[in-house]
């Protein structure tokens, strides 16, 4: 019965065609390629911030149509090799969600909250590229946007469990799905051809210590998590911390007195990365940052 | 009051202390309603951190509040002897800069 | 139509016994735009064909002594020939059956009644797809030669003022030999995205990008923006380049291999080099002038091995 359930789940959640984004995301872009003179560096700021626009723009690049799939992770790279034109052919037909749940923005601002995180974290267990640990904080819960558009009914099944066991979100899939967005991130990034280090992080981030080729994406990602749970910017659908893997600090050559530094700087950045997405809702004329 | 860095300032909030000089004398009152133009004269006059009315800012960045929160976080850890170590350093960190926020504040 | 389709006169072959087809094609095209030569039987045809390649060859399946599509068959099966493009004439009702196009590799047909109108745009778009298939390189689709050098030719013909870019992969053997021609395709694939999106990056400019082929890739753009887009094709290709070494060669940023002797060598990463000549002031007059010119400043750009352009300052 489980087998058949995640069979038919999986290719529900791979047949997946339009993943919406929040508008206030899709308006900034937008309005960004509108301008032909914009800079990709600029464009690529925005969409770094937002999960679904990182996850098309990467996907689409590392397609086989475009030659080399599998190397590309990150997004700035991911612009300059899409270029312009299929950029904002992306951005226009991307959608919105009809229903701006505040379920789905604390999910946006927890996504980024952890791309700042893990990256912080990469900065500070000196690993190379921090941008690429960034973007694999960003995607950590991609799994959970693709089961809300993909399986609604067993999505707020998930929640309901969440809320009435007191069960923290990863927990609530495993007992309603039989398997976690960890599993559905795995599909996910196979089926997209990510680069492996951002499989493995989006695939072992609850279980860093199984990761078998990118151990440290797979931590980074994971202490993230910890991280940005710990300031509850957002939500990662429920309100408890995550169990933080001493495996995982190990395999990053971290001491828990080392997260400091990574707790300073989170709460520093905060301010940055939620006005620029998140500002409240009269901001009139958001800063041009081109 | 919160204490928030400039750039997470808007205009709309309220000075909840004043902007003084560095001898103690007050250039900006309290209570003055921050605009985008006094926003960027702050900036120029490199002051970083403001004290605003209300919560304006999430009370993610709020060390006491993190501290408060920490027990129902970590609510369903207490079998974890790693978890609890965990907790201890973290409820030890917060402390510390709920402290130092309110020393500075003590001088403002 | 103001400006030719075509940079020389066509020839095409009509093999057909319908004298009326036969008045209708000469009566479409100047002799000098295109000729036709008409063979009313289809042997009598082949060896024509073999021996005189046309341009574009037109079947009319009412020949008498050998079916249409065995012309065809004959055609496309010689790999010499295969890319000369074959029109079938049919009836109405020859279409009733359905045709096996796998089998019968035509690449367009026309149906009688014939229009004049329908007649001539077809002839002209079959002849235009196919340069265009042709020439394009099999692995990026960029044209190839043919089209650069028509290409540059016409710019030097209007003395138009532009810069012609020769980039090629430095390394780009040594990389083959450690990881494979598969993955020395996709660094092809990666380089011809990146020197497309750069200059098309420059707004309101005309340009073009052709593949000659293997590691070597050509672009022309307006002389006062050829230096900014050398930059920046060297900026983006050194900086996403590493991505398709190993880790440890990444790490490392060189490649050690072993070479058939036993001999451990290293290598630099990959890096582009590019030579950019000038025709400013209508100085140049044949495209091979430009490609010479390009081969003296390759081979200083080929001193340095890192990636790097080299401009021709030569003024007069």
């Amino acid at each position: 019965m489980e087998e058949d359930l995640k069979t038919s789940a999986k290719g529900q959640i791979l047949s997946i065609r339009d993943l919406p984004t929040l508008p206030k995301v899709l308006e900034e872009v937008s309005r960004l390629v509108q301008n032909p003179n914009t800079s990709i560096e600029a464009i690529a700021k925005v969409i770094s911030r937002d999960q679904v626009l990182s996850a098309k723009v990467l996907k689409m690049v590392n397609s086989p149509v475009y030659g080399f799939p599998g190397r590309i992770g990150s997004v700035q790279h991911s612009l300059v090799l899409l270029g312009f034109n299929v950029i904002r052919g992306v951005i226009i037909s991307t959608s919105v969600f009809d229903i701006m749940s505040k379920n789905m923005e604390g999910l946006w601002e927890h996504s980024i909250g952890c791309a700042l995180a893990t990256g912080l974290v990469a900065r500070k267990a000196k690993l190379k590229d921090p941008e690429e640990f960034s973007v694999c904080g960003l995607l950590h819960d991609l799994g959970k946007v693709v089961a809300a558009v993909q399986l609604p009914e067993l999505h707020k099944a998930v929640g309901e469990a969440v809320r009435t066991q007191d069960l923290r979100w990863f927990e609530a899939e495993k007992a309603v799905l039989g398997f976690g967005h960890d599993r559905i991130n795995a599909w996910l990034a196979q089926h997209w051809h990510l680069p492996s280090t951002i499989k493995e992080a989006m695939s072992s981030h609850h279980f860093p210590e199984r990761a078998q080729f990118y151990p440290q994406h797979a931590a980074a990602a994971h202490v993230g998590d910890f991280v940005v749970r710990l300031f509850e910017f957002g939500s990662g659908g429920d309100d408890q911390i995550a169990p933080l893997s001493e495996q995982a600090l190990k395999i990053l050559g971290l001491k828990l007195g080392d997260l400091d530094e990574v707790l300073d700087g989170f709460a520093e950045n905060l301010g940055e990365v939620s006005s620029v997405t998140f500002g409240p809702e009269d901001d009139a004329t958001p800063k041009d940052k081109v | 009051m919160q204490k928030i860095p400039l750039t997470l300032a808007k205009a709309g909030m309220k000075l909840a202390k004043p902007i003084t000089k560095a001898n103690g004398m007050p250039i900006i009152a309290a209570g003055v309603e921050l605009s985008d133009s006094l926003i960027s004269k702050l900036d120029g006059m490199g002051i970083d951190k403001v004290f605003v009315v209300g919560d304006a800012v999430a009370a993610s960045q709020n060390p006491s509040e993190r501290v408060l929160r920490l027990d129902p976080l970590f609510r369903r850890m207490d079998a974890d002897p790693f978890m609890m170590q965990v907790k201890r350093h973290l409820r030890e960190y917060f402390t510390i800069k709920a402290a130092a926020d309110a020393a500075v504040a003590e001088k403002g | 139509m103001t400006t030719p389709l075509f940079q020389r006169q066509q020839r095409g072959i009509l093999l057909t016994p319908d004298a009326e087809l036969a008045e209708l094609f000469q009566s479409l095209w100047q002799p000098l735009e295109v000729e036709w030569t008409v063979i009313t039987e289809g042997r009598r045809a082949m060896e024509v064909i073999f021996n005189e390649p046309p341009d574009i060859l037109v079947v009319d399946n009412r020949l008498r002594d050998i079916p249409s599509t065995e012309v065809a068959t004959i055609v496309k099966s010689e790999n010499v020939y295969r890319q000369l493009p074959v029109i079938l004439c049919l009836d109405h009702k020859d279409l009733e059956q359905g045709w096996n196009w796998n089998e019968i590799e035509a690449d367009d047909f026309l149906v009688r009644p014939f229009t004049k109108d329908e007649a001539r745009e077809r002839v002209h778009l079959t002849l235009c797809r196919a340069s265009r298939a042709m020439d394009a390189n099999p692995l990026t689709k960029l044209p190839g030669n043919t089209s650069i050098i028509s290409r540059i030719q016409d710019l030097i013909d209007r003395q138009d003022d532009f810069a012609l870019a020769y980039c090629d992969l430095d390394y780009f053997k040594s990389f083959n030999d450690k990881y494979g021609f598969s993955r020395g395709d996709e660094v092809l694939m990666m380089s011809a995205r990146v020197i497309v999106n750069t200059i098309r990056g420059f707004q309101g400019v005309r340009s073009f990008v052709g593949h000659v082929g293997g590691d070597d890739f050509v672009f022309i753009v307006p002389a006062e923006i050829a230096e900014e887009a050398c930059k920046r094709v060297v900026e983006a290709f050194d900086a996403i380049v590493p991505h398709f070494y190993d880790e440890d060669d990444r790490d490392r940023e060189c490649i050690i291999s072993t070479d058939r002797q036993g001999e451990v060598r290293t290598f630099p990463l990959m890096a582009i080099s590019i030579a950019v000549v000038f025709n400013t002031g209508g100085r140049l007059k044949h495209y091979g002038e430009a490609s010479a010119i390009a081969m003296g400043l390759k081979k200083k750009a080929k001193e340095n091995p890192k990636s790097s352009y080299v401009l021709d300052r030569r003024s007069d």
